[in-house]
């Protein structure tokens, strides 16, 4: 894991007592803790615009780029699939200075990593995933066209959602094509059983 | 201004008086009718050869193309159309002529009667493959199961492909409600739907 100058200098001022308090410090790690907790949820800018940075005092600008160093870490370890040990290791032999806020920041950087590797899985490029399917079965009697249809008509929906965004996918079958269509799927589905049962 | 009805009557009538070697004649020109539309120097030639009026020819092939599209409509079988011809005063070689010549042309006509019905996205086919999502840019080191889905849909001869994932129980539960809903077409209630309406 490779964590650039600037970032490695905002945690030794993290953990440079003479710079960022304890309070102060507490603060950091509390606002790091919400706002990667609450990722993707609505709440998650409101709760960073209230609670402001009333409470840290005179080196406002060392304490956002301490922040900024902590939150940068915790994305950076989450996407490198680290645990808290590992981080642990990692960051000890950047930051000497004092030791003893590291295991907090450890502490926060697991209450935090559920969510975070949750939130890196789907925060990628794909195509639109399918994730339900309805289906409702006409009978088709008569038309414009045709006197007597006389067909089974099934309605098939395909619930997807694509980069967050719900979408249907409409389609029909005559009694044939969903033949096919279940033939094909049950055909994928031996597949994935038997790589399964084989691994 | 006379019926489409009228029409229809006139024309067969008269079409029922001409020899077998006319109505072929005819014949040939519903089916260039059918494929290339209206062709009055044609009609302008047989009406000069039959000494009949140029009208008279168009309404004759025009009631010979309704009365096919019409058949198909109503799904006619042979006998119930000789049945209806009949009463023009057609001899039987003569309705042989018409229906094999309708029988020629039904499946093209069915064909351009459905496409011009409402018509919806048909499933044609569809084409998967079973992949593992082992690193992302977000997550460099994962396992995630993924299905890619190739769903080929087909409207009125256009055939369009929506490429879709799944993870594999989505898959399971996608195949287990169509077949479901496959199995529901051997039902009883449904079943007795499709006897009361037909």
């Amino acid at each position: 894991m490779n964590i650039s100058t600037e970032i490695e200098l905002g945690l030794k001022r993290l953990c440079n007592p003479a710079l960022i308090n304890d309070k102060c410090f507490q603060i950091l790690l509390q606002k790091a803790e919400k706002i990667l907790g609450t990722l993707l949820d609505d709440t998650s800018e409101q709760t960073f615009d209230n609670e402001s940075t009333i409470s840290i005092t005179s080196k406002q600008d060392i304490a956002k780029e301490a922040f900024a160093s902590l939150v940068a870490l915790f994305t950076i370890a989450s996407r490198h699939c680290l645990d808290g040990k590992s981080l642990n290791q990692t960051i000890q032999t950047l930051v000497l200075a004092n030791t003893d806020r590291l295991p907090e920041i450890i502490k926060t950087y697991e209450s935090v990593r559920p969510r975070l590797v949750e939130v890196s899985k789907i925060t990628t490029t794909s195509l639109a995933n399918v994730v339900d399917v309805e289906c409702r079965l006409d009978y088709c009697v008569q038309s414009s066209v045709f006197d007597d249809i006389s067909e089974l008509l099934y309605k098939v929906r395909l619930k997807t959602i694509d980069n967050g965004t719900l979408k249907y996918i409409d389609f029909v079958c005559n009694t044939q094509e969903l033949q096919e269509l279940v033939f094909k799927l049950k055909d994928a589905v031996r597949h994935l059983e038997k790589i399964t049962s084989a691994s | 201004m006379s019926s489409v009805k009228e029409v229809f009557k006139i024309s067969f009538q008269l079409l029922a008086q001409q020899t077998d070697n006319v109505i072929k004649d005819f014949l040939r020109l519903t089916k260039d009718f059918m494929d290339n539309g209206p062709n009055s120097s044609l009609y302008n030639k047989a009406a000069e050869k039959l000494q009949i009026d140029e009208e008279k020819i168009v309404s004759i092939v025009k009631s010979i193309c309704l009365m096919c599209v019409q058949s198909c409509k109503h799904k006619l079988t042979d006998l119930e159309i000789k049945e209806s011809l009949t009463e023009y005063g057609f001899n039987e070689t003569k309705l042989d002529m018409i229906i094999l010549f309708l029988e020629n042309q039904k499946p093209h006509l069915i064909d351009i009667l459905s496409s011009s019905a409402l018509v919806f996205p048909h499933f044609k086919e569809l084409e998967w493959r079973f992949e593992t999502d082992m690193g992302s840019r977000s997550l460099l080191h994962q396992t995630v199961p993924v299905v890619t889905l190739k769903l080929d849909l087909e409207k009125k001869d256009i055939s369009e492909s929506l490429f879709l994932q799944t993870n594999p129980l989505n898959l399971v539960h996608i195949k287990d409600t169509l077949e479901a809903a496959l199995k529901q077409n051997q039902s009883q209630w449904i079943r007795k739907i499709r006897r009361k309406l037909k």
